[in-house]
């Protein structure tokens, strides 16, 4: 068995890590998560069968004299749920609507690494005379607050629900008190927020 | 156990195939990137596949390559070719050998000491994606698309999504009126590669009681879609309708007032009943742009308010619904609509949403005569009205914006405009710092232009309103607020982010003709020192947002707390 997961050891957050210098306008920093899923509650949670939902969203920043400019922005998720019948964690990353499995796991410890995965980002800084930098923020969420949301859209009505295909609205009330009792028992969302330094690209790249 | 049985069994057979199967194809790929040379070994008709965990125990030998998705993977024992985990961690405990490679992409190697690799030991710590045609392993093309953020604002509709309801059930904004509006019916949409088709006949019925089976408690929306076009094109729609709908909707969300009438028995509302059809033809781009011309004819009724449950103050009397104008008309009407929000590295053409209509009215009314006992005569009416709802939102670095918004509407031409088609400001939403509908400590009602003292249930009477917005935003974390690791102590279900909030509302309506001092301006706006302003404070947490509102222009009027659901505008 693999030991224990250093990640159950450190501070819940997520990491960017940029690019070497000489391909910071052919790629993307590298983002991941770490220690996120580590919180008792949280796998008690997930044992409970409501799953976790890691929603990354990487910006591209150019550095303005006076305001910053918002260049790109990626976003993707990464969900993590229980199989009670399998009695696995499952961990399935979200890009668009692609789903990608990143496999099931006896233990929470690999899940969590699975989940916790570098991922290169497809956002790399245009070749411009210019002062960059990317900011990444992970929302971790025990449960969806869409499901909250729906709530309040069946509470507010409109017909968005039935134009657009959302669910039925009996369903989402009950799933919606579902996320309320869950969210007093200790369910919540929490966002980690990491920044790089300000880069330049090299002067090669630059147009 | 049946995981190992079938990795001995696999490495028997492989032992006697393998050699000859290891074509010159995988070798010459192996020179390549680290996953064109793993996907090559993967895909190789070899090599052995494992789906999830690999574990080979130090007496075990497997024969040729290996390549395992997700993992994890723990070698003890002896692999005669080469090693491949996608998306895993690969243990080498001690004594472990690889023949040949060990690529590991997604994942980390951690090395015993004595441990034995016959070739090179390559390393990319990043995900890979890849979909699977068959038994292939097909990597993704790293195109962006698929990785650009939805914006979840007002305004903005989700991706295009196929599906076939025969019986779909819905509902629409809680009301006094209606109670809560059900609608049922079948539905389909249909993507193409040309467009798409969509078509949804829903019955309405409302829960308000008494209950009746007539127009008060039934209804119908039918209504059909063909979009020419994938992303840019042509839209051609028709709908034949019996509904109830708002007088004006602008200054709240649709859960807000839903919320406040179903729990605070307060309806910020006006209703009046539409029965008639409408066909539109128009253009879009993409989701960003679209531009509608609609023609169709409406009979108008008005409705009162009736019964429906509501958790608190159950049992008080509801606030009129204002009387409306009855009659037929003829509409026709251009609408445009801006939402380049989510556009990013555009910062002039990005962060705009802009909603105009333009409507002309035509036909017969018997106007309502408000408090005046006298019954009007049907008389022929035509107007023309404008409506626009502009906003600019700036994000000057990560977490700050400062946004604005300019909201103009009403009387453009023609004669009085129905009651329908009137206007008012004041309350949340517009110009927070007064209450909704009230001018106890304000000498003129430029808020519904006479509307509160007389009319029954304070009607909106303006001609015109006019409203600017302005705030700024800056989001703040809570972490210094509690810590989360380890905490398994009870939480309000608050965000640990949120934003502070700072805002400042202007604003007032005006009569075109026979409003009175104060109130009636025939022509242009009425002077800037007339409008009632406000400034406000808050705190946004995303799905909830706290706010203090107070009214600049009349010193004594009361500061309010306002509770929003979603950003301000």
């Amino acid at each position: 068995m693999l030991p224990a997961p250093l990640a159950a050891q450190v501070a819940p957050g997520v990491e960017i890590q940029l690019p070497t210098a000489s391909r910071l306008t052919i790629d993307g920093p590298l983002v991941r998560a770490r220690g996120t899923l580590t919180d008792a509650a949280i796998r008690e949670l997930l044992q409970s069968g409501f799953p976790a939902r890691l929603h990354y969203r990487v910006e591209l920043w150019a550095d303005g004299r006076f305001f910053d400019e918002l260049q790109r922005t990626v976003e993707w998720d990464v969900v993590v749920r229980f199989l009670g019948v399998e009695q696995a964690y499952e961990v399935v990353q979200l890009v668009g609507e692609r789903p990608l499995s990143l496999g099931a796991f006896k233990r929470v410890e690999d899940a969590e690494i699975a989940a916790s995965r570098p991922v290169r980002v497809p956002i790399a800084a245009p070749p411009e005379n210019r002062r960059f930098y990317y900011l990444a923020t992970l929302e971790v969420e025990t449960l969806s607050m869409s499901d909250l949301d729906e709530v309040g859209r069946w509470l507010r009505g409109e017909l968005r629900p039935a134009v657009q295909g959302e669910r039925n609205p009996g369903t989402a009330f009950t799933r919606g008190i579902r996320s309320l009792a869950t969210r007093l028992l200790g369910g919540d969302r929490r966002q980690y927020r990491e920044r790089t330094p300000t880069f330049r690209p090299p002067a090669d790249a630059v147009r | 156990m049946r995981r190992i049985f079938r990795l001995m069994v696999a490495g028997a057979i492989a032992a006697v195939l393998v050699p000859s199967l290891l074509d010159a194809q995988v070798r010459v790929a192996r020179s390549g990137s680290t996953v064109t040379s793993a996907v090559a070994v993967y895909n190789a008709s070899a090599t052995m596949r494992v789906s999830g965990a690999l574990e080979v125990a130090a007496d075990r030998e497997v024969t040729g390559d290996v390549a395992v998705l997700n993992g994890p993977v723990v070698i003890a024992g002896r692999i005669t070719g080469s090693l491949v985990a996608i998306n895993a961690d690969v243990r080498l405990a001690t004594g472990a050998r690889i023949g040949e490679q060990l690529l590991v992409i997604g994942g980390t190697v951690e090395r015993a000491d004595g441990v034995q690799v016959g070739g090179e030991v390559r390393v990319q710590a990043e995900v890979l994606r890849y979909s699977m045609q068959g038994e292939r392993l097909v990597p993704e093309e790293a195109g962006r698309s698929d990785w650009r953020p939805h914006w979840d604002g007002p305004g903005m509709e989700d991706r295009p999504e196929r599906y076939t309801d025969l019986f779909y059930v819905a509902a629409q904004t809680y009301n006094r009126v209606e109670g809560l509006p059900i609608l049922a019916g079948p539905r389909f949409r249909l993507p193409t590669e040309w467009g798409r088709m969509q078509v949804e006949a829903f019955g309405i019925v409302r829960t308000a009681g008494p209950m009746r089976w007539d127009r008060g408690t039934l209804g119908h929306d039918v209504r059909a879609e063909l979009r020419l076009g994938v992303k840019n094109g042509l839209t051609l729609s028709g709908r034949a309708f019996d509904r109830i709908d708002p007088v004006e909707a602008w200054q709240l969300q649709d859960k807000e007032a839903g919320l406040a009438t179903f729990v605070l028995h307060r309806d910020h509302r006006d209703y009046y009943g539409r029965h008639g059809w409408e066909g539109a033809l128009g253009g879009r781009l993409g989701e960003e742009a679209s531009l509608q011309f609609v023609a169709g004819s409406e009979t108008w009724r008005a409705v009162e308010a009736r019964r429906p449950f509501t958790l608190f103050r159950d049992s008080e009397r509801w606030r009129e619904n204002p009387a409306m104008d009855v009659g037929q008309l003829d509409l026709a009407s251009v609408r445009l609509r801006v939402d380049t929000r989510e556009r990013a590295r555009s910062p002039w053409l990005g962060g705009w949403y802009l909603s105009a209509d333009f409507e002309r009215g035509s036909g017969t009314l018997v106007r309502d005569p408000g408090p005046s006992p006298i019954l009007n005569a049907p008389e022929a009416v035509t107007y023309t009205r404008g409506f626009l709802d502009a906003r600019r939102y700036n994000k000057l670095s990560p977490g700050t914006e400062v946004n604005m918004r300019l909201l103009l509407g009403g009387w453009l031409g023609g004669d009085e405009l129905p009651l329908q088609k009137r206007s008012s400001i004041g309350g949340p939403g517009a110009v927070d710092g007064y209450d909704f509908r009230r001018a106890t400590r304000d000498p003129v009602d430029v808020f519904t232009c006479g509307g509160i003292d007389s009319w029954p249930g304070r009607a909106a009477l303006c001609d015109r309103v006019a409203m600017a917005q302005l705030e700024v935003r800056q989001e703040f974390d809570l972490d210094w607020f509690r810590t989360d690791r380890g905490d398994t102590w009870w939480r309000p279900g608050f965000n640990t982010h949120g934003a502070w909030v700072l805002f400042a509302d202007a604003g007032r309506g005006w009569r075109t003709a026979t409003g009175g001092a104060g109130i009636e301006y025939a022509n242009g706006i009425p002077p800037l020192s007339t409008f009632r302003t406000t400034i406000g404070a808050g705190v946004d947490f995303g799905s909830i947002g706290f706010y203090f509102a107070k009214a600049l222009s009349t010193g004594d009027e009361p500061m309010n707390v306002i509770v929003r659901l979603g950003r301000r505008f």
